[in-house]
């Protein structure tokens, strides 16, 4: 194929363009903040409520439930905010040049500070030592002992979809492409049953242990191929089926 | 021997006991006490596929499954309680068990406050037993201190076939089961659990078993466990195995193992000559990971089955982002086999799957002639998760061997989930 003059040049605007793109998307440097959430806390004795408002609300977590530049306004940060030096602008936005909007890069839980009004306006319940820190950093924040608490599916539901978003990421590192085809899973739920329940319940056998599994574990075709594993492999066999009532359906 | 007597009820009958059912779990849920659990739910899980030739006189859609679970969860004066229940009401012509009920678990539960000890009643599969086993009895599981554990189940192993008439009909088939383990629960990091088991075998001997199981739990991820189970009636190894997981570099997984079954000679091939003889597995597979959509891996095993005979089975494989790739080939006892698998799964969105593989394989049995030669598969699905209540699949599949010749079943499967959390 020989490529006329006219499509090389699209093709070349083409990958410039993309290569453009990928440079300032590469070199973009984020926003970041100096804050101290010990200063504000301990010596100017700031509130939570005061720059964390939409959270009384019911905002979910995330940035919906960050304070903007406008809340820092006002008595205390207002003639910087106003100000046109930016070395005014620098107390607050470490790179001046790159201020813009905050983000978080990673994926939250699901929670409505809105939805748990029993904990709303206790904050140190859950975020003890936060005006310790400067910096608000994932130790900082309340971890699934904190949420089980209440959520132990007597108070409020313990399932897993409730505050995780993504549950693909909770799975263990064990659990690869080979994790229910081995033996390992076996073994380990005899070992140690109590760490399979924290996700798993006695339903999660049963899909494939008594076949009500949704997808199939075995190919379509190992009704005509299952002899060579049943000749030495029947042991592996016997841990799903019920061999007396199985085998006998067809032999 | 056990002699089974099955009971085939009419279709109509079928419907109105599982009408029976429905009705029973919609009056459950009016006593006030289960009313007022905290999560009360049902799902069914139906599959059907239209069926025509062999053994069947007329095209008809048949079920592949069909079932249902009920759960009723904290209920009670302390919430304390929970009902599950696990129904399968497949028609199954091809063995012609068509119209029967089995129950897979309908079991009660009481679990504490602290949920550091529980006591199920009822039809339940217990996955931490020695010998797991669908038990109709009493199983119940306590943590003393922080870390001691100690559990103990009694009643009977549920009949063959589960089915509810055959409790009433088949009672030459009971067989009562006893067991008892103590031991440090895993919560220490090590986990070692002394077992004692007592069953009755289907000539009505009492058998008894006494084992241990072991784990340890180590700070990069690695797992090791062990298990040994001896028949003290017969006085020979029931099972024994030792497994592990070794991260190596963060990205090198090294899973060898070995273990050795005996409950095969209970079964239905049990022989004579197969007593006292050992199913042997050994072998390791060992994965190279990078991140969590990247998979390469190599693995050997070796099967001795009962000593009659050694299989050899090697495996590649690689899982690179949807992609699964899987060459398997086993020589020896039992019969060659080649099996090339490639699977792909496409998200489209959260709601919306569409999966496809395929599978070419050449078997060959020495002694079968006719069961001998190439088989091919392939299929392409689509899952549809519209919302948390409701997913179905679609599934077209063909198959391709000696003795089938070519066939080819579109599959229709559908899940409703129904769950509520009231409190």
């Amino acid at each position: 194929m020989i490529l006329k003059g006219a499509t090389l040049k699209r093709l070349a605007m083409a990958f410039s363009l993309i290569f453009a793109m990928l440079t300032i998307a590469m070199g973009a440097t984020q926003d970041t903040i100096n804050f101290s959430h010990k200063v504000h806390s301990t010596k100017v004795e700031v509130e939570c409520a005061v720059c964390h408002k939409p959270v009384l609300k019911g905002a979910n977590i995330g940035m919906m439930s960050m304070p903007i530049m406008k809340t820092c306004a006002g008595e205390c940060h207002g003639d910087q905010i106003n100000s046109k030096d930016s070395s005014d602008c620098a107390i607050c936005h470490k790179n001046v040049k790159s201020a813009g909007k905050l983000s978080i890069n990673r994926t939250l839980p699901r929670f409505n500070h809105g939805q748990h009004p029993a904990i709303k306006t206790n904050c140190k319940e859950c975020h003890a030592g936060m005006e310790l820190v400067d910096k608000s950093t994932i130790t900082a924040l309340p971890g699934m002992p904190a949420c089980i608490k209440c959520h132990d599916n007597r108070k409020a539901p313990a399932e897993c979809k409730t505050c995780h978003v993504n549950i693909d990421e909770l799975k263990p590192a064990s659990h690869g492409v080979r994790w229910l085809e081995s033996s390992e899973h076996g073994i380990q739920s005899r070992v140690n049953m109590v760490s399979c329940e924290q996700c798993h319940q006695q339903s999660s056998c049963d899909q494939c242990h008594r076949g009500l599994r949704s997808t199939r574990l075995h190919s379509v075709n190992y009704l005509f191929s299952h002899g060579v594993d049943a000749r030495t492999q029947s042991a592996r066999c016997a841990t799903c089926h019920d061999t007396r009532r199985f085998c006998s359906s067809c032999h | 021997m056990i002699t089974t007597k099955f009971i085939s009820y009419p279709a109509s009958l079928k419907r109105l006991l599982f009408n029976r059912f429905f009705i029973f779990f919609v009056i459950l849920t009016l006593v006030p006490e289960i009313a007022n659990a905290g999560l009360i739910g049902a799902t069914w899980n139906n599959a059907w596929y239209p069926q025509t030739g062999y053994q069947i006189p007329s095209a008809k859609l048949a079920t592949c499954f069909e079932g249902i679970d009920f759960f009723a969860e904290n209920f009670g004066p302390s919430d304390n309680f929970s009902f599950f229940t696990n129904i399968d009401y497949t028609d199954n012509y091809f063995y012609g068990h068509t119209n029967e009920l089995e129950l897979n678990n309908l079991y009660l539960q009481w679990e504490d406050s602290a949920r550091t000890s529980n006591v199920r009643l009822g039809r339940q599969f217990v996955v931490e037993s020695p010998l797991p086993l669908y038990l109709d009895g009493v199983s119940a599981k306590t943590t003393l201190g922080k870390y001691l554990e100690i559990s103990a189940l009694g009643g009977m192993k549920a009949p063959p076939r589960w089915s509810y008439d055959v409790i009433t009909t088949q009672t030459d088939s009971i067989q009562p089961i006893f067991e008892f383990q103590i031991g440090p629960a895993m919560a220490s990091g090590t986990s070692l659990k002394a077992q004692y088991c007592a069953e009755t075998d289907v000539d009505k001997n009492v058998v008894q078993f006494a084992g241990a199981t072991f784990g340890q739990d180590f700070h990069n991820g690695s797992i090791l466990s062990a298990e040994f189970l001896y028949d003290l009636t017969h006085s020979r190894v029931e099972r024994a195995g030792a497994y592990a997981t070794i991260y190596l570099f963060h990205a090198l997984v090294l899973t060898p193992e070995l273990s050795a079954d005996n409950r095969w000679s209970d079964s239905l091939f049990n022989t004579d000559v197969l007593l006292n003889q050992t199913n042997l597995r050994a072998g390791m597979l060992a994965l190279w990971k990078y991140g969590p959509r990247f998979e390469i891996g190599a693995g050997y095993w070796m099967h001795d089955f009962y000593s009659l005979g050694i299989s050899n089975e090697m495996q590649l494989m690689a899982f690179v982002g949807p992609l699964n790739l899987d060459l398997r080939t086993t020589s020896g006892y039992g019969g060659n086999s080649s099996i090339l698998t490639g699977e792909l799964c496409v998200v489209k969105k959260p709601t919306f799957k569409i999966l496809v593989d395929a599978e070419a394989a050449s078997i060959t049995y020495s002694d079968l002639a006719t069961m001998t030669g190439l088989t091919w598969t392939g299929s392409i699905a689509t899952e549809i998760f519209p919302s948390g209540f409701f997913n179905s699949r679609i599934e077209l599949q063909a198959i391709g061997n000696p003795y089938e010749k070519i066939d080819m079943r579109v599959l229709l499967q559908t899940t409703f989930t129904i769950s509520r959390f009231f409190k």
